[in-house]
């Protein structure tokens, strides 16, 4: 039952947000992070009680499947609630100071919420047309998000995102529609029955490429990235951290790892094709961040980068690649919520995120200057952070499965990634301040909150792994029914 | 077979017309007109639920909604709106082509359809279908359309305080 509260928690507080939020001051703020705190407590009370009984089931309505929708939590889905519900409400957080600059704010938190309905039910979905529903859901109200500053830039990264968005939606039901039309069901669990009954026919090949195609396209892998700098630097800049923190993972990376390795299958061809794509989205994320300017398009350029990381795990298909995964999923929702924090604090400020226009910032921001450069090199895998161990577990999953040229160009990415960042922290923190930048200071207290737990996070998680290890790789154990 | 092979290509050739015209009322008309033969399409292929929805949500009440906008709405002059048509026309040449490759590659393919309908003793009805085999689905999808009408007002709003 604690399940469906996931969906509805937020569907409500998007209902009373639209009612009451332009009429009474400061409600939407307070309803929203009141939403956030109450899913994130029950997502860890979820993660308890997975602990316990390794997978809930809630069937709405007492309808069994195949007719009905079932919901359903096992160690996976527990792990990405944890992850979205944090990275929201420490979003929502900073948000309360950000989003002060718009106008209708309310509007800004009624539509998050939305997208928060998304995500968490695509999460719980045990239904692959339910799951459809929640991923257009999520992908609707992103799209508005995006376009929120209803500036050209925000509007046309919003068209752009919208028309390949839906491409890609259609990819989807496309694929769902054939499956149905093959196996009669849409619960995910009497698809995979139905399919370990049947010879692999020609049609699940083609089903798997209209999935690859959609899911990719959801997480910007290269070469499906296009719309992903343009969303991501045009929209405000709590959008930017949900978008890459956990947005693109949870309709992209979390849905394509629940239909292959759950329902179709993961044959060896695929995981070649998601080895490749991953390796691609790596090395030309890293390339392309390197020339950018604009600090939020330098981090979105990074997250493809780091998605890379993500797919190139999942493609080694084995227990350890998939935990290696899934950990540097977490992480870089961590570490990425950090950076984009960090760029609106900057530009807060400064008005700008123009690195060539800003200098000498570490002085005047310290809190900034620090919590940066912590989320940088975690991001580039230094130890003994947080983002090394998932790197580390992904190189040595690479290397186990004789993937060596993988790993090599892994760890060489990894050096590229270092060197974009630093490069951003010689310009915007640590180089001679600039005059025209005097009078700064640190921005607002929820920015400050927001920076310190998300650091807090990475070093506790880097330094305590060794302690983490069972309750990271647990979970996997029973996703994979090892 | 070749009736409903004469519809597809009706169907085509409406869908066509509403994104080549140069009027955007047209190109409402020419949605609706597609809705209607998609309708005569569905109810040859035995799915008159579908049918009547399609009939009366995409070609009415949708078709209504997109007039009623565009009448409020000032025209562009003929040299703009040749200039945008050209443009849509160098940038999206390529589409038909696509279009007609994949139709041409799944007829080739042949894929193998299974399909069963669920248990009747399970599902009595559509209405049970929807309103409480998949009540999740329905409520998902009207919060959908709401969401997306609650995203049009965003665009049309001040972004900025000044």
């Amino acid at each position: 039952m604690i399940l469906i509260f996931f969906v509805i928690t937020p569907i409500a507080a998007a209902f009373l947000i639209g009612l009451a939020g332009r009429y009474v001051k400061n409600f939407s703020d307070s309803a929203a992070n009141l939403t956030t705190v109450i899913l994130f407590a029950a997502s860890l009370y979820t993660l308890n009680l997975v602990n316990t009984c390794h997978i809930l089931v809630y069937k709405i309505g007492g309808w069994l499947p195949p007719a009905g929708i079932c919901v359903v939590a096992d160690g996976l889905a527990v792990f990405m609630l944890v992850t979205v519900n944090l990275i929201s409400l420490l979003v929502m957080i900073y948000s309360i100071n950000y989003m002060n600059s718009y106008t209708e704010k309310w509007k800004f938190h009624a539509l998050y919420m939305l997208m928060l309905v998304g995500m968490n039910g695509v999460i719980i979905s045990g239904d692959l047309f339910n799951l459809y529903v929640f991923l257009e859901l999520a992908s609707i109200s992103a799209y508005a998000l995006v376009a929120f500053g209803t500036e050209a830039s925000s509007l046309e990264a919003a068209f752009k995102y919208a028309i390949m968005g839906s491409i890609a939606s259609l990819f989807i039901l496309l694929g769902i529609a054939l499956l149905y039309s093959y196996t009669s069901t849409l619960s995910m669990f009497d698809i995979a029955a139905v399919l370990a009954g049947k010879p692999r026919a020609f049609l699940i090949n083609f089903v798997s490429v209209l999935f690859l195609a959609g899911f990719a396209l959801k997480a910007a892998l290269v070469p499906f990235h296009a719309w992903l700098p343009d969303a991501h630097s045009s929209a405000p800049t709590p959008v930017s951290a949900t978008l890459s923190g956990v947005f693109i993972k949870t309709l992209g990376i979390y849905a394509m790892l629940r239909v292959f390795f759950s329902v179709i299958g993961a044959t060896s061809n695929l995981l070649l094709v998601l080895m490749v794509l991953g390796l691609v989205s790596m090395i030309a994320g890293a390339f392309l961040a390197i020339a950018q300017n604009d600090m939020k398009r330098m981090f979105a350029y990074s997250s493809i980068s780091q998605v890379g990381y993500i797919i190139i795990g999942l493609g080694c298909g084995s227990l350890i690649g998939i935990a290696g995964a899934a950990f540097h999923l977490f992480n870089h929702s961590i570490f990425k919520s950090l950076l984009f924090i960090n760029s609106a604090a900057v530009e807060s400020q400064t008005g700008s995120r123009n690195m060539d226009k800003l200098s000498g910032l570490a002085a005047k921001m310290p809190l900034t200057a620090v919590t940066s450069v912590m989320a940088s090199l975690s991001a580039a895998g230094l130890p003994p952070l947080a983002g090394f161990w998932s790197k580390l577990i992904i190189i040595m999953a690479l290397w186990i499965s004789g993937h060596y040229i993988y790993a090599l160009i892994a760890v060489l990415a990894s050096i590229l990634t270092l060197a974009y960042f630093l490069l951003m922290q010689r310009k915007i923190f640590f180089s001679e301040p600039n005059q025209e930048l005097s009078g700064i200071k640190e921005a607002g207290f929820g920015f400050s909150l927001a920076s310190i737990i998300l650091a807090s996070i990475i070093a506790v998680v880097g330094v305590a792994f060794p302690f983490l290890v069972n309750s990271i790789f647990v979970p996997f154990w029973n996703f994979l029914g090892v | 077979m070749t009736v409903n092979l004469i519809i597809l290509v009706c169907l085509i050739l409406a869908s066509l017309w509403t994104v080549m015209t140069r009027s955007l009322l047209r190109s409402a008309l020419g949605l609706a007109l597609t809705s209607i033969v998609l309708t005569i399409l569905m109810f040859r292929l035995n799915s008159p639920l579908a049918a009547v929805f399609e009939l009366s949500v995409c070609s009415g009440l949708i078709s209504v909604l997109f007039i009623s906008t565009i009448s409020l709405t000032e025209p562009m002059s003929r040299q703009e709106t040749l200039k945008h048509m050209k443009a849509r026309m160098t940038r999206f040449w390529y589409l038909p082509l696509v279009i007609a490759g994949a139709g041409a590659a799944l007829s080739l393919i042949k894929i193998p359809l299974d399909f069963r309908f669920a248990p009747r003793e399970t599902i009595h009805d559509v209405r049970q279908i929807l309103w409480q085999v998949r009540q999740l689905d329905l409520i998902g999808q009207i919060i959908i359309l709401l969401s997306g009408v609650f995203g049009v007002t965003i665009l049309f709003r001040e972004g900025r305080k000044k």
